[in-house]
């Protein structure tokens, strides 16, 4: 018998038997991760979709400590005076409808707010209403991809039938009826959900097809032959192995959600109580940002959202290649 | 009585083209500490009786007939809840091809606890430790628990399949094709390992290989199954040096002797034939060389020609034989 490890004496040199367990698992996982990193640093792509998300992530942190320090103008506050200063209570809009110049680099909106700062502000709000949309999607695409996937017979068929009705419409009419229907009294959460809601359909059916192919693997009949139950096969065996193509869809599904919202908000259902690049968007339009010759109040949010959808869409990419075999460079 | 007593087994599968009859009637026993071996060309039926043992089926498969009987249970009548019990406790198996059942995306380590964990209840820390001694029970270091398969050669996931089928103790292993994707080396190293872990835990084994020297290397008796039914039975000896049934004569005539003349190996002409709509018969008629009147009209039944040897041909017949 072959004791070609045992005897090897860098192995020997590293016994478990002095190690903990935690600490030998951390180191592997470790190494996994550097092995996927070395990976993705080859994508050009993937890193130049990553630097973008990285830009958006500092402004979306940092915006509140930048205008605690006063590097960043209130966003929310008109201004008064030549010097651009917030204005004092009693006054109101001395500077609306300001062109750019050095104190307001993108000019100031219709309340005389100052329109850069929004523009940071907005950052925040609009990557979390993407993020958490995607994440309600990926949850309910996933459950309904495993359980149509792994159960079959009625169970999927039904599922699927579900799924084929929300993909023949485009994913933004079925955005507008949802917001025609519920839009006017929803909060927040509810806006989230309805964005999440029309963007499932087509992870269920990635998953479903996923899971399909998963289980005829041979370590799911081995796991049936151990005697593990079908919940743990889903859950221990299955949903692993669908997981890394569950988060480049993720990441992707961000993409797309935050454009939904850009969309939804411009066409008249903005996010209750958030200010995103769509709600600025929005007002540029209805208070004819163009007739005060203020291009950028469109421009900039417009770019933002280009930018970070687009970063979003190289990172889920570049992930695609790393997670999905078939893709992966050799 | 035997460890294990395979009675009249039947398994049919419901295809669209039909009821393909996979398994049809088949006895065989296995004693304690001995190990049986499963021999025939591909699509004989050789996995399905053993996944049948286990229940283990695929969903369009099921028992028609017959008795499983292990310690005075028939395994063929149990709930599933009950057979789930019996799976790697009392019997497991180590898969055809078995270096792809481990999950690509689980540690070794990990997938060697489970069945410990499901089936002893015990905590985590008690299963790794009782998988660093399964590990090395099969050449494996310990430490490298905490790898992925794809960190493992081919032959080391053979062994830690092997290492799994013996988590939990388990009384009768069935190997089903154990060494077949390997190569000569490491085929050698493995059935080594087999042959000593039998030895040492006094393990029962069901071996099942379409590779005649494999048998006669690990296996104590044998059965010869040809199209759904076995058509001889014995201790490998027997089987090898008294060859009854042409079937027989003509796989072991398949295999090359390193010691004999250098001849071509022989082969059996035609195929296997349909389990849909077998002929009439003796299964074998169609290819066999020696095949008379009835054994196009009667379906032979296994007969004992000699002390513990089995054999279902007409031609041991008496009478009406032609010369």
């Amino acid at each position: 018998m072959a004791h070609e490890d045992a005897s090897s004496p860098i192995r020997r040199e590293k016994d478990a038997s002095q190690e903990s367990l935690l600490r030998v698992r951390l180191a592997s996982a470790w190494n996994r991760f550097r092995r996927l990193a070395s990976v993705f640093r080859e994508s050009h792509l993937g890193m130049i979709g990553l630097f973008i998300l990285l830009v958006f992530t500092f402004m979306a942190v940092s915006a509140p400590f930048l205008t605690a320090t006063g590097l960043l103008r209130n966003p929310d506050a008109p201004l008064c005076g030549s010097d651009f200063h917030v204005c004092p209570p009693d006054l109101t809009g001395e500077m609306d409808y300001a062109a750019p110049n050095g104190y307001v680099w993108l000019g100031t909106d219709q309340l005389g707010r100052d329109l850069f700062s929004r523009l940071w502000w907005g950052t925040q709000n609009t990557i979390l209403i993407g993020f958490m949309a995607s994440v309600v999607s990926m949850g309910l695409g996933t459950f309904v991809g495993m359980v149509s996937g792994y159960y079959g017979g009625w169970a999927d068929e039904v599922l699927m039938r579900i799924v084929d009705f929300f993909l023949v419409l485009p994913t933004l009419v079925l955005a507008l009826l949802l917001m025609g229907l519920f839009g006017r009294t929803a909060g927040l959460v509810e806006y989230i959900l309805i964005i999440g809601v029309t963007l499932w359909a087509s992870t269920a059916r990635l998953v479903r097809s996923q899971v399909l192919s998963l289980k005829q693997r041979q370590f799911i009949e081995r796991a049936r032959a151990i005697g593990a139950g079908k919940t743990r096969i889903v859950w221990h065996h299955i949903f692993p192995n669908a997981f890394s193509l569950v988060f480049a869809e993720a990441i992707l599904t961000i993409a797309v959600a935050i454009l939904t919202e850009a969309f939804l908000s411009f066409i008249g259902f903005p996010p209750p109580g958030a200010q995103t690049w769509g709600v600025m968007i929005e007002f540029a339009w209805l208070y004819s940002a163009i007739q005060h010759g203020l291009v950028w109040w469109i421009i900039a949010p417009g770019l933002a959202i280009v930018a970070v959808v687009l970063g979003f869409t190289l990172l889920g990419y570049a992930l695609d290649e790393i997670f999905n075999p078939r893709l992966r460079r050799r | 009585m035997s460890l294990l007593d395979v009675k009249g087994l039947k398994v049919h599968f419901e295809t669209r083209d039909g009821t393909v009859r996979a398994v049809d009637g088949v006895d065989f026993s296995l004693e304690e500490g001995e190990s049986l071996g499963l021999a025939g060309e591909s699509g004989c039926g050789k996995t399905t009786a053993a996944l049948a043992i286990m229940r283990l089926l695929p969903t369009n498969g099921r028992i028609v007939e017959g008795e499983v009987n292990y310690m005075g249970y028939d395994l063929a009548k149990m709930t599933s809840n009950q057979i789930r019990g019996i799976r790697w406790r009392h019997i497991s198996i180590i898969f055809q091809g078995a270096m792809n059942a481990l999950n690509p995306v689980t540690r070794v380590g990990a997938q060697l606890a489970e069945p410990i964990i499901l089936h002893e209840k015990v905590d985590e820390e008690v299963a790794m430790k009782r998988v660093g001694k399964l590990l090395e029970l099969v050449g494996i270091h310990k430490d490298r628990a905490n790898e992925y398969p794809h960190e493992f050669s081919g032959g080391m996931r053979q062994r830690v399949m092997i290492a799994m089928a013996l988590a939990c103790n388990p009384r009768i292993v069935i190997a089903d094709e154990p060494v077949t994707a390997l190569d000569v080396m490491i085929q050698a190293q493995i059935l080594e390992l087999l042959e000593r872990l039998k030895r040492e835990l006094g393990l029962s084994m069901i071996l099942i290989s379409h590779d005649l020297s494999v048998m006669a290397e690990t296996c104590d008796s044998m059965a010869i199954m040809y199209a759904g039914k076995i058509v001889e039975a014995g201790s490998v000896r027997d089987v090898f040096k008294k060859a009854n049934h042409p079937y027989t004569k003509d796989l072991i005539a398949a295999f090359p002797d390193i010691e004999g003349p250098s001849v071509l190996p022989a082969y059996i002409p035609g195929l296997l034939p349909s389990l849909i709509d077998p002929p009439e018969g003796c299964r074998f008629h169609p290819r066999c060389k020696y095949a008379w009147d009835k054994c196009v009209a009667e379906d032979p039944v296994l007969d004992l020609v000699g002390e513990g040897h089995q054999s279902a041909c007409h031609l041991n017949a008496k009478e009406g034989r032609p010369a």
